[in-house]
């Protein structure tokens, strides 16, 4: 079955449709979830809440942009919505150089240390990150998306460079102190 | 093998197109919530038809209590006035307990001089301002103010006179005290049964008054809830005053015991006694001034709360009527095939009713954002044509029952076949001028005003409405005739007298609206109405029903 007819189903409430949409879908979201998220379990429930929402909305999917684009959106938005916070405090952006590097080694870094460490990220350097880097949204986007200035946007995502390059150096130490005991 | 790794690029590399499959129970929820948000239960569209049918005798039953309970705002009225009453006691209760406390301690005492009597008229006067002030709650109004202040006058002389009348009493008490002086041994006994009588009849007095005034302050605490507080501290010091009433009453006895043995040491108490009262006499204005306060408060308060209630009717109340006019072709006609509105004899006949107009007002009342009333007026005209009727002059003639004949139209007979031509008269019988017939039409004409009481409920919202309409009308019978007509000439012949003055009819229909504007609708609405006990005498097997196809412009506010 082609992927319209499945959307289109979907929009008529179609159960195995809609179960076989989930199938399609459910890991990259659930991955996407996961790096958006503080933890596996918000992960989980933002994954439920955006699937929800995909198919109550799914009637109002227009078959013109790609339908997992459509999705992931919902899904970012899910999660973005469940840390918004209003802040009163607007921070001073600051200049910091864009190339931050950091020194690793490649093969030892595990995927799950990698979104255990954006995970731990504040909500909203956690955003800005994810939406800059991994999503490719600018600045501007993620500005007007999480009510921000386009400033703070870029002071976010550097501060997240910071503190994830603290973390990996951290992580590559210990590595290498327990490869020298070895 | 280490690396110099841009950070950005180490993220996406890793975790670009990574997937993790959710766990398992996830699609579980997601399949449960999304089911149970789309499982509203169905409502066939019968159940929707009868139900609204049937809500209506409930509906028209709550309409009459309804109209019952408006006189609501009357009942709130009443307990403004109530309260006002009911504080109205408690400011002048307590000064004049003070004044007759005073006059009655005074009665023991020779050595209240007239110093003291002024002193007591300038408290009465500065109490009294305030007392008569309550003493009119009718008065209230500021327009009245200047008739308040005659009053005040007025009221503080009377009270100037009464406690003058009551000191030239007390002299004679007083005097009557010195001779007892005098004979201290001998009247002892009398002066203490007169003495006690007077205490036991002033605490009685006090100690009603003061329930009551208690009583009355608890009921007017409950009536204003919002101001226990202030009637807290009323309370209090009405309580206060009662225990130093008490308590003088009860010094004053031990005085009064004692005047009969020394009268010096009664004058000292009684000086204590009158340095309290004089004490005392502020708190009374505080009193006054405190239910003052509350019964301000309290009618500031029912002002309040009868703004906030007229706020909320005027909020409900918004786009609840609505009006529109009527207007549309109406078919009348009969659900049997072979029938006439007057006579079995015509039903084999051509018969032919012509489509009328039918127009009309509605007025409809929103119940709820789903259900509404109407009703209207709406008149309805019907003309039916009876073709192939023959018509003879007639001495004789056969009359049909079903119509009343006017006097002129006695000798018409009318018929749906040809009489015979070969009508033998008898010898006796006086010969006929005429024996022309004529063949033509017979038209009967009915008109009814019309009366709907109907249920509308409203099955899809937005720009188009759809509504189902159910209900039934009364039909008043305003127009009634029939006519004879041929190409000659036409003659009126009566009235059908087979028709009932008043019958009814089942609606049930559609109302389609459009919305133009947030208040204004336009709507078109078919209706079948299935008219009942229409004929005292259906020989013409006729089963009237009235489809209609009435539009209009509805207007809402």
């Amino acid at each position: 079955m082609s992927l319209e007819k499945l959307i289109k189903k979907c929009a008529q409430h179609d159960r195995k449709a809609q179960a076989e949409v989930y199938q399609l879908f459910s890991g990259k979201l659930f991955a996407l979830c996961l790096k958006y998220s503080r933890n596996y379990h918000d992960a989980q429930d933002n994954l439920q809440d955006g699937f929800i929402t995909v198919f109550k909305k799914i009637g109002q999917y227009n078959h013109k942009g790609s339908f997992e684009g459509w999705m992931k959106r919902i899904i970012i938005n899910t999660a973005l919505q469940k840390y918004r916070t209003k802040t009163i405090l607007t921070i001073v952006p600051e200049e910091i150089p864009d190339e931050i590097t950091v020194e690793v080694e490649d093969e030892n870094i595990s995927l799950d240390y990698l979104l255990k460490i954006i995970q731990q990220l504040p909500d909203r350097y956690r955003a800005v990150f994810n939406l800059y880097i991994m999503d490719g949204y600018s600045h501007k986007e993620i500005s007007e998306k999480l009510e921000i200035s386009v400033g703070t946007s870029k002071s976010n995502l550097s501060r997240a460079r910071i503190i994830l390059k603290n973390m990996l150096e951290e992580y590559t130490k210990e590595t290498d102190t327990n490869i020298a005991q070895n | 093998m280490k690396t110099h790794k841009n950070i950005d690029r180490l993220f996406q590399e890793k975790l670009k197109d990574f997937e993790v499959s959710p766990p398992k129970n996830a699609w579980n929820n997601i399949e449960k919530r999304i089911h149970s948000s789309h499982r509203k239960p169905l409502i066939p569209l019968w159940f929707k038809i009868t139900s609204a049918a049937t809500m209506l005798l409930l509906l028209s039953i709550a309409g009459v209590n309804y109209l019952n309970t408006t006189s609501s705002v009357n009942e709130i009225d009443t307990i403004v006035t109530d309260s006002e009453k009911t504080t109205i006691p408690t400011t002048i209760n307590p000064s004049e307990d003070a004044t007759e406390n005073s006059i009655q301690i005074q009665s023991s005492s020779e050595t209240l001089i007239v110093e003291f009597n002024e002193k007591e008229n300038e408290k009465v006067k500065n109490s009294n301002p305030v007392i008569s002030n309550k003493l009119n709650p009718s008065k209230i109004n500021q327009e009245k103010l200047s008739n308040d202040n005659e009053y005040i006058t007025s009221t503080t002389s009377e009270s100037l006179l009464n406690k003058q009348t009551e000191l030239n009493d007390l002299e004679k008490n007083g005097s009557n005290l010195k001779s007892i002086k005098n004979n201290t041994t001998i009247t002892d006994n009398t002066i203490n049964e007169s003495l006690e009588n007077n205490k036991s009849v002033s605490e009685k007095s006090n100690n009603d008054k003061l329930n009551n005034n208690n009583q009355i302050l608890t009921t007017s605490q409950t009536v204003l809830d919002k101001n226990t507080m202030l009637s807290g501290i009323v309370e209090n010091d009405i309580e206060k005053n009662n225990y130093k009433i008490n308590k003088e009453l009860n010094q004053k006895s031990n005085t009064e015991s004692e005047i009969t043995i020394i009268q010096e040491e009664s004058k000292t108490e009684e000086e204590i006694i009158k340095k309290k009262l004089v004490e005392e006499l502020p708190s009374k204005e505080v009193i006054a001034e405190n239910s003052e306060n509350i019964k301000q408060k309290s009618s500031e308060n029912i002002e309040d709360l009868l703004k906030d209630e007229e706020v909320k009717e005027e909020d409900s109340d918004s786009e609840k009527w609505s009006v529109a006019t009527q207007f549309g072709p109406v078919f009348y006609n009969s659900f049997t095939a072979e029938n006439s509105l007057l006579d079995e004899s015509f039903m084999a006949n051509e018969n032919q009713i012509n489509n009328s107009i039918s127009a009309g007002i509605k007025v409809g009342y929103k119940l709820t954002e789903k259900l509404s009333l109407q009703s209207g007026i709406n008149i309805i005209n019907v003309t039916s044509q009876t073709d192939n009727v023959f018509i003879q002059t007639n001495l004789n003639p056969e009359f049909i029952s079903a119509i009343q004949y006017d006097p002129l139209a006695q000798f018409m007979n009318i018929s749906s076949t040809p009489p015979s031509s070969d009508v033998i008269l008898a010898r006796s019988e006086v010969p006929v001028i005429n024996n022309y017939t004529f063949e033509g039409a017979l038209n009967q004409e009915i008109g009814y005003i019309e009366v709907p009481l109907e249920a509308k409920y409203n099955l899809t919202n937005g720009k188009v409405g759809l509504n189902i309409v159910g209900g039934f009308s009364t039909l008043f019978l305003n127009k009634n005739s029939i006519q004879y007509e041929t190409e000659a000439f036409s003659a009126k012949i009566g009235e059908a007298n087979n028709l009932n003055g008043v019958t009814f009819s089942g609606n049930l229909g559609l109302d389609v609206d459009y919305k133009l504007n947030k208040q204004l609708f336009f709507n078109i609405s078919p209706m079948l109405k299935i008219q009942t006990n229409t004929f005292s005498n259906n020989s013409g097997n006729f089963k009237p029903y009235i489809l209609g196809v009435y539009s209009g412009l509805n207007y809402s506010f």
